[in-house]
């Protein structure tokens, strides 16, 4: 070892602490940073003994970053979900509240007994009617909702797929960055970071899967396998619905040319929020609106009226008008969100309400009350008696058939919240991993500001040590000069 | 060295992370400590919610049912009093039919209670409470019974006239009755003074009302009769006896026809005062049907507020507790919180 | 016996100790030459005949010697196309003249005019061309084949894509598809699975693979692998392709899930090469749709972005996109006595009889040694010990110098003795 030997060492550690200190401040500045992550510098020590900085890596853990990813996913689309219910959930209210079609059939039922037993009360008759109006105005204002929020998940759809098209062009940046700082062995950690921050947001979206390549090039795909990047972004694309009524159906979006939401979807995402909103607009709100269809088609079908006169005239329309003039025999797409109540019995429109009692509306051959006696009860009885017996329910509104309407309305109500609860505890249960996840993460990879500071007071005591020698060095030369004279 | 690492945000988020969802449950809490009912009664009850929704509108139908029956009470008390009103004004007519002496004086007497008679009868069948006529039937938005000194009398009056030859414009003061037989006056009585009530010419000139009685739902599966009406066989078997003994100018009669006449109005009345009295206690069977449904009714509703208040409530002791827990939890957690921020090497070197 | 003899045997004794003196100083002034290898002087007495009664003092020789095997310490500057030599071997450049040279100054730069890489010295790099694949055309012990390296020039040619991986784990529950298949290219094709890969086609343009997977049979499981281009896709659906499908092959797998045959396709790049893409990694497991393993290999023709140089000598050009391709290989020389090598200006020397012929390998082969880039090895100097050799030099340089003052002194004795 001479003293050149020496005094080179020193300088390459000045060079190395230098290098390390960058690094810790670096930490320190990204320590609020919940995407940043640990740089370390990796030191070596060269044939003549010296240090030298060879590269900066990151604290890393591939697994735990996988499985923070797959928990947003599953947190986000989990969220979507229990946000689409909570909307659904504004047409019934609270059990104590009148809001729910079924606390409303409720009504219609009361004021339906309260007239029989006074069927020459035009008052009770015109509250049978109001409280009709009631029942449909419900039922079209709880279709209104349901298909708002169909619109409002397909446009939220659109907004995420354009977020996610947008984050692909942040990521292929990041990536070739990553890609091309890999191969000339620069330091990558913050395009790294920053790739890991963007893919953790395209997975808020959709679920995804990764690849990694030689030199950290990542190939992306969906958690159902459809490539969204590989070398290039790959195009998402989604045609948003702008109106939506009962009968419409969503489009479905497009990764790569292969359809992955909605139920003709070849290679179906099954989380992140674009899976969540996709499961509210094409399956919740769908199977609620068919519950509120067959709640209105047992209302038309209940105040329907029938062929007195056995002249073979069909079963028309009573009290719930249909929007059509048949009484539909099956499930009617948007039935919920035209029921009217026929004008023939309104009295605010100069109808008669007392045709709840005779029968009428539709003509002389459906008139029951043919003696027009006032108190007349029987019809209004039979109609309570129709009002309470079992029916037979489309199965397509997933709730027993064979029951009461009452039972069929409140069984909807039942299937909302079981619905709403089952998303809530699954929701409640996502956030939890990803808050565990993250935390994890974070642990592992995260800055810990007090470590960075005692490395820094020790990087300050190597970087004396390392100019002390010079100085002594120095001084050992200075001896020497001192001998020339 | 890297065992025991945890990074800077996740060792000082750790204890704010949990403070939203304290707060959150602190809230839920104090919702349910104020109602008494779960914060989010949908949310707890999940698939029971349906449940819940059943029994409010089972409670509200029960409750209307109750309501609606004390109208039907009411109705059914006015119409007891009608029934009563008439039972004693026709039993005190029976006593003065059987009291009053063969006389042409006592039968002057008989002929004009007879006619107050059939007024204050007319003047019950038509009873209103107001909004129907009471003994109308289902038909109860018309004057059940024809004022008698209209169609009534006329049609009697003019039948009286054609069977006997009379004055047509006033057979009761016609001198002509005292030579009557009893045997004709026998016929007459029970074949075209009969007939006039009975159907349809009691239909035509007497009575508006309906056969059919109101029927009413008195409890959740119970229908009751809770009306009569003025075509019932009483009611025309007094009117009969009331016009018998009124209209057809008994003080002229010879004693035996009178007497055919009188032995007659005795055996009606006799029949219709028991034949109210069987619509009274038929009636008061009702009443009682519906006191007792009533009673029923409200231990249904009792038990239904019950299985809401299982199903929705909450215990308030354990709510409290529960808010005292998060309370203390929360505040040290704030605690927590500040200490942690304060601990740093900074403060040591 | 003679004091004419001991003035000039002082005389000599002086220019010993005065090329002694050069070689110091030399060394110093080039303490901070990088590649310097530093000269030491050693001296040989040269004596007269003499008997055993007098003494005829005789000369001191000087021979000059250089420590070129001595590894000099390496300095890291992180410039890619600073270069030193950890090992025995020695770059070989050519000076303005063609001369080859050894030099183990590598601070190398882009000369600026020819876009050659050149040292401090003006001394031009050599190489052997490797790019597009070529191989490098080695003659053993000469200096044939090599050229300049010459960065500024370097266009990267497209390189069209020739293999490929990919493989992924294909569900095993999956329903078996209605034909038509997607190999039929209709439009009532269906498939269970689709991925996509990047290609690149002779003139380096990006061409999409759509890669759809359709599972025909159930038992024995076989899957069909149809490719197209994704340029050819209709504008709504999945069917048909504008042309037929560019490969299609049947994989089929054993009851444990491992591919049994069709372990890979081959199909033509629309406007490039062939390309192979090895299946063999795909398993058919009870598992989801899971893609395992994708790529392929050929680049966009992009400009250069940076040079790296590899531990074995190997010069890559990495283009935008980040891909690398090798352009040249450093090789380096070695001699059989490096110390014998004669200098010559610029820190370059020139292999001699006594040296050896320069032998040319390659860098990480054996007794070669590597090359590490981002640094240049310092001069071999040991400031001190120069420092102290000057010393004893100029101590006796004066002893020297006081004897021949001491014979002209005895001389002048001799002179006066005549008066």
């Amino acid at each position: 070892m001479s003293l050149t030997t020496a005094f080179n060492t020193a300088q390459s550690s000045l060079l190395t602490t230098a290098t390390q200190l960058a690094t810790s401040s670096r930490n320190v500045a990204g320590a609020g940073d919940p995407s940043a992550s640990r740089k370390i510098t990796v030191t070596t020590t060269t044939a003549d003994g010296s240090a030298r900085v060879v590269n900066i890596t990151r604290a890393s853990d591939n697994l735990l970053y996988e499985r923070t990813l797959r928990a947003t996913s599953a947190s986000a689309g989990q969220q979507a979900v229990l946000q689409g219910l909570g909307q659904l959930q504004l047409t019934v209210g609270d059990t104590t509240s009148s809001t729910s079609p079924a606390a409303k059939l409720g009504a219609l039922d009361n004021a339906l007994n309260t007239y029989a037993n006074a069927p020459d009360n035009t008052t009770l008759a015109t509250a049978v009617v109001t409280a009709a109006r009631d029942v449909a105005i419900g039922l079209n204002a709880a279709t209104m909702t349901v298909q708002q929020l169909r619109g409002t998940a397909d446009s939220k759809i659109a907004d995420a797929v354009s977020q996610v098209n947008d984050l692909l062009t942040q990521f292929q940046a990041q990536n070739t960055a990553v890609v091309v700082g890999s191969e000339n062995g620069t330091d990558v950690t913050d395009a790294l970071d920053k790739r890991d921050a963007i893919l953790s947001k395209i997975a808020e979206k959709m679920g995804v899967t990764t690849v990694t390549r030689a030199y950290n090039d990542m190939v992306v795909y969906t958690d159902s396998g459809a490539t969204l990047f590989e070398t290039t972004a790959r195009t998402v694309s989604f045609k948003s619905t702008p109106v939506f009524d009962a009968a419409t159906s969503g489009n479905s979006v497009f990764v790569d040319g292969v359809s992955v939401s909605g139920p003709s979807a070849a290679m179906p995402v099954q989380s992140g929020e674009i899976a969540g909103l996709t499961t509210v607009r094409d399956s919740l709100t769908v199977t609620y609106q068919n519950q509120l269809d067959e709640i209105a088609r047992g209302l038309v079908a209940t105040f329907a009226e029938s062929d007195q006169t056995a002249s073979g005239a069909p079963t028309l329309p009573g009290l719930f008008t249909p929007g059509s003039a048949s009484v539909p025999g099956t499930l009617t797409p948007g039935l919920a969100g035209v029921i009217a109540v026929n004008s023939a019995f309104d009295p605010t429109v100069g109808g008669s309400p007392a045709l709840l009692r005779d029968g009428g509306a539709n003509g002389a051959a459906y008139v029951v009350n043919t003696a027009s006696a006032a108190a007349y009860s029987a019809h209004l009885q039979a109609t309570v008696t129709t009002l309470e017996a079992a029916r037979t329910f489309d199965p397509a509104g997933q709730l027993s058939s064979g029951t009461d309407l009452a039972t069929f309305a409140a069984g909807s109500v039942s299937w909302l919240e079981a619905q709403r609860q089952s998303a809530s505890a699954a929701s409640d249960s996502a956030s939890a991993v990803l808050s565990q996840a993250s935390n994890a993460l974070s642990t592992t990879t995260g800055i810990n500001l007090d470590q960075e500071y005692a490395a820094q007071l020790e990087l300050e005591r190597s970087y004396q040590a390392s100019s002390k020698l010079i100085g002594v060095v120095g001084q050992l030369y200075d001896s020497l000069f001192a001998v020339i004279r | 060295m890297m065992s025991s690492y945890i990074s800077t945000l996740s060792w000082t988020s750790a204890a704010l992370n949990t403070l939203p969802k304290l707060q959150s449950e602190v809230s839920k809490a104090n919702t349910e400590i104020a109602t008494g009912r779960h914060a989010d009664v949908g949310l707890t009850l999940g698939i029971t919610t349906g449940r819940s929704v059943d029994l409010h509108t089972k409670e509200t139908a029960v409750q209307s049912l109750i309501d609606a029956n004390a109208l039907t009470t009411n109705q059914l008390s006015l119409t007891q009093n009608a029934l009563t009103d008439i039972a004693n004004t026709a039993n005190g007519f029976l006593q003065s039919l059987m009291s009053v002496p063969d006389t042409s004086g006592g039968a002057a007497s008989l002929e004009a209670q007879g006619r107050t008679s059939m007024n204050g009868l007319t003047a019950t069948l038509n009873t209103s409470d107001g909004k129907r006529f009471i003994f109308a039937g289902v038909n109860s938005a018309v004057r059940p019974v024809a004022d008698y000194s209209a169609a009534p009398k006329a049609a009697l009056n003019a039948a009286f006239a054609a069977k006997f030859g009379l004055d047509p414009t006033d057979p009761q003061n016609d001198s002509q009755i005292a030579n009557i037989t009893p045997a004709a006056m026998s016929s007459f009585l029970d074949t075209e003074f009969a007939n006039m009530f009975k159907d349809p010419a009691w239909g035509t000139s007497w009575s508006s009302a309906s056969n059919e009685n109101l029927v009413s739902r008195i409890s959740q599966n119970e229908r009751a009769t809770v009306s009569t009406n003025a075509n019932t066989k009483p009611m025309r078997e007094l009117a009969m006896a009331y016009a018998m003994v009124g209209d057809l100018g008994i003080g002229k009669m010879s004693a035996s026809t009178l007497q055919v006449v009188l032995d007659k109005a005795r055996t009606v009345v006799g029949s219709a005062v028991s034949g109210v009295t069987d619509t009274q206690a038929a009636l008061g069977v009702t009443q009682q049907r519906v006191a007792s449904s009533n009673d029923s009714m409200a231990q249904v509703v009792a038990a239904t507020q019950a299985q809401i208040s299982a199903l929705e409530g909450v215990d308030p002791a354990e709510a409290k507790t529960r808010m005292d827990t998060l309370t203390t939890q929360l505040q040290m957690s704030y605690a927590t919180t500040a200490k942690l921020m304060q601990l740093s090497i900074l403060n040591y070197v | 016996m003679s004091l004419y003899g001991m003035l000039r045997t002082s005389v000599s004794g002086m220019n010993a100790q005065s090329n002694l003196l050069s070689t110091v100083s030399d060394n110093i002034a080039n303490s901070g030459t990088a590649g310097y290898k530093s000269s030491s002087t050693e001296f040989s007495s040269l004596l007269l005949q003499t008997d055993s009664s007098s003494y005829e003092s005789g000369s001191v020789v000087t021979d000059v010697r250089h420590a070129v095997s001595k590894q000099g310490n390496l300095s890291y500057s992180g410039t890619s196309t600073d270069l030193a030599v950890q090992g025995n071997g020695f770059f070989m450049v050519q000076d303005p003249s063609g001369q080859t040279l050894l030099t183990r100054a590598g601070g190398f730069q882009v000369d600026a005019a020819t876009g050659n890489l050149t040292n401090s010295a003006g001394l031009t790099l050599m190489g052997y061309d490797i790019a597009d694949g070529k191989s490098p055309n080695v003659v053993l012990n000469g200096a044939g084949g090599l050229a300049a390296i010459n960065l500024q020039n370097t266009k990267l040619a497209a390189n069209p894509s020739t293999t490929g991986a990919f493989a992924a784990n294909l569900p095993s529950n999956a329903a078996v598809v209605a034909a038509p298949t997607a190999g039929a290219n209709a439009a009532a094709s269906s498939f269970s699975q689709k991925s996509s890969l990047v290609a690149y086609d002779n003139v380096g343009n990006q061409v999409t693979l759509d890669i759809y997977m359709s599972k025909t049979a159930a038992s024995p499981a076989t899957w069909e692998v149809a490719v197209f281009d994704q340029a050819d896709a209709p504008a709504t659906g999945n069917f048909p392709y504008s042309s037929a499908a560019l490969a299609t092959q049947t994989l089929t797998f054993d009851s444990y899930g491992n591919l049994a045959s069709g372990g890979s396709i081959s199909l033509g790049v629309p406007g490039g090469q062939t390309l192979a893409i090895d299946m063999s990694g795909m398993t058919q497991l009870a598992a989801n749709y899971t893609p395992l393993t994708a790529s392929v290999n050929g680049n966009a023709p992009s400009s250069v972005s940076g040079v790296t140089i590899n531990k074995d000598g190997t010069v890559y050009a990495t283009d935008s996109n980040g891909r690398q391709s090798a352009i040249f290989k450093i090789p380096l020389a070695t001699v059989e006595s490096p110390d014998h090598l004669t200098p010559v200006a610029g820190n370059a020397f020139i292999a001699n009889q006594e040296s050896g012929a320069a032998q040319v390998g390659f860098a990480e082969t054996a007794g070669v040694g590597s090359v590490v880039s981002g640094a240049t090895e310092q001069s071999n100097v040991d400031m001190a010990s120069e420092l102290t050799k000057m010393i004893v030099a100029q101590r006796d340089y004066t002893a020297n110098s006081k004897v021949f003052q001491t014979g002209t002194e005895l001389l002048d004795v001799l002179m006066n003795l005549k008066r």
